[in-house]
């Protein structure tokens, strides 16, 4: 069901409110520990993971109205995480360098890859893209809708996001699938 | 490449077992959501703080090196400025505030350690008008981007510009120091002062603001060497006849650049003001009486969102000011006025973090806004 958008300060009493409860629950719920691993990934602290989780969660509750297709929750829910995850870094803008460049951190032809170095050196965006594309398995259009870019977009940011952490290998367009 | 792939799936996985949800993680956030009681939590948020600036210090010391940096592509000619505010036309309508969107916050400490201002004779609130913002295709030819914008509420996507047409904000960080981003300073950043300036050249060549909107910005610049590739983090505060603009993202412009002058990522907001209006105002002392009974308007954020109760929060600065809201959250009923605030600010809160209070400071009756009560 999707019940009318609410607006402000709305209260919302008993019966009703138990029973938006259950629904977010149903909606929503399956996506909260994901949408941790997520803001986990693009945020790399637990407190400021489950902060973001849960100010994104409240953000879904009010918004759930406009969710037409609960097929999509997924990636809806995913998007204001990812949102409010850029949002805590925004806040903290004073104490966040921001990442551009990580190409002579890389390993070498002969090295290792140091692949937990590499991922955290990234941006958290670049971390988020990994993170929706090569964990969760999530093609690139729903990443890109994740993460509210265009699909060649996020295809070139994957791209990026990979050759930063292994400059010396060219990649072709295969690869990222 | 197959083997990069499963060793990135083999990070995240290896990721989750070291740092699994916390348990009992979607009953709190769904009760938290729904508005019903949140469980206990911690109050470790100031140290996790600490620990980016730690670990992305290290990301800083990385970024020395191999930094090839392509011609930035510059606009054949100045532009036009892109945002027109109309300060001195007269407002239409009845100011009001939107309803914001507050995680549950409480704060049962409240303090002054300040002495509260003056309350000026009159203030002023300014209508918005969305409508005066520039157009996508202005904005990316400001930076000579010719790549045709996307729009997907509330943002437009114009090469690696993120912009907000609502509310005149824009989000362009760099994404390799291979590929142009916001710009290069003229010439490498000697001191505070001298980055300070040259943003503000940069603002107004771009046509992001005119030049008496800079001149009376409140600037200010640090140099982090937290690693090995010091970046300036510079701040200009946008200013309406004196009185400071904040928000949760940039009212005015932050920019971030390295010594030699080259920008890695500016973030700015420009509501557009269509006209403005003199208002009375009650007094400071009555604000911070409301405040102190919870009916505070927003907060910029919270140091905890695990727990309604918060820390305790001393004053240490108190101003009026005014506040624009985020520009990514989309809301139902979006910010149609800039009206006159008492922001009442912790600025030790947290290591590099200013939490405000903030209460409207109009006349009671003269706006339309829903008192809340935390």
């Amino acid at each position: 069901m999707a019940w009318p958008v609410s607006s402000g300060m709305e209260v919302v009493m008993g019966d009703e409110l138990a029973g938006r409860a259950g629904d977010f629950n149903t909606i929503v719920g399956p996506w909260i520990e994901p949408g941790y691993r997520l803001a986990y990934s693009m945020l790399r602290d637990a407190d400021e993971a489950r902060d973001a989780v849960q100010v994104a969660a409240v953000k879904a509750w009010r918004s759930l109205g406009r969710l037409r297709d609960h097929g999509t929750a997924q990636v809806w829910f995913f998007g204001i995480v990812a949102d409010q995850c850029r949002s805590t870094t925004r806040r903290r803008w004073s104490m966040v360098l921001r990442t551009v460049s990580v190409g002579s951190a890389a390993a070498g032809p002969d090295q290792s890859l140091d692949v937990e170095g590499a991922i955290g050196r990234l941006s958290p965006d670049d971390r988020a893209i990994l993170h929706l594309h090569y964990y969760l398995d999530l093609p690139i259009e729903e990443v890109a809708r994740v993460l509210g870019i265009r699909p060649p977009t996020g295809r070139t940011r994957l791209y990026s996001a990979v050759q930063r952490m292994r400059p010396d290998q060219d990649l072709m367009e295969d690869d990222l699938r | 490449m197959t083997r990069i792939r499963e060793d990135i799936r083999r990070h995240f996985e290896s990721e989750a077992e070291r740092n699994p949800a916390p348990e009992g993680l979607r009953a709190a956030v769904v009760a938290a959501a729904s508005g019903r009681a949140v469980g206990p939590g911690n109050m470790a948020r100031v140290v996790g703080l600490v620990a980016i600036v730690l670990g992305l210090a290290i990301v800083a010391g990385v970024l020395a090196a191999g930094a090839v940096l392509r011609a930035q592509p510059t606009p054949a000619k100045a532009p036009k400025l892109l945002f027109h505010d109309n300060l001195a036309a007269a407002a239409s309508g009845r100011p009001s505030l939107p309803d914001e969107i507050q995680y549950p916050a409480h704060y049962p400490s409240l303090s002054l350690a300040v002495s509260l201002p003056v309350t000026p004779a009159q203030g002023t609130v300014y209508a918005l008008d969305p409508a005066l913002a520039a157009t996508p295709g202005q904005v990316g030819r400001a930076w000579g981007i010719t790549a045709s914008p996307t729009f997907s509420d509330p943002q437009t996507t114009i090469g690696d510009i993120q912009y907000f047409p609502a509310s005149g904000a824009i989000d362009y960080e760099r994404q390799s120091v291979r590929i142009s981003g916001p710009g290069s300073f003229p010439h490498a950043i000697t001191s505070a002062q001298s980055a300070i300036a040259m943003a503000r050249t940069f603002l107004v060549s771009r046509g992001l603001f005119s030049q008496d909107d800079v001149s009376a910005m409140r600037g200010s610049a640090e140099r982090s060497t937290a690693g090995s590739f010091p970046t300036w983090m510079i701040n200009l505060t946008r200013m309406l006849r004196g009185v400071p603009d904040y928000g949760s993202w940039a009212p005015g412009a932050r920019l971030q650049a390295v010594d030699n002058g080259r920008i890695d990522s500016i973030v700015m907001d420009h509501r557009l003001i269509s006209g403005s209006e003199a208002a009375g105002l009650i007094d400071a002392a009555e604000a911070w009486r409301q405040v102190r009974m919870g009916h505070w308007y927003l907060s910029d954020d919270v140091l905890t969102n695990t727990r309604r109760d918060q820390p305790p929060f001393v004053v240490d600065q108190a101003e009026l000011c005014y506040y624009e809201e985020s520009p990514v959250t989309p809301l139902n009923n979006p910010q149609k006025w800039l009206v006159p605030m008492w922001c009442f600010a912790d600025t030790k809160a947290a290591p590099g973090l200013t939490l405000r209070l903030y209460y409207p400071a109009l006349l009671p009756g003269s706006f339309d806004w829903k008192v809340p009560s935390h």
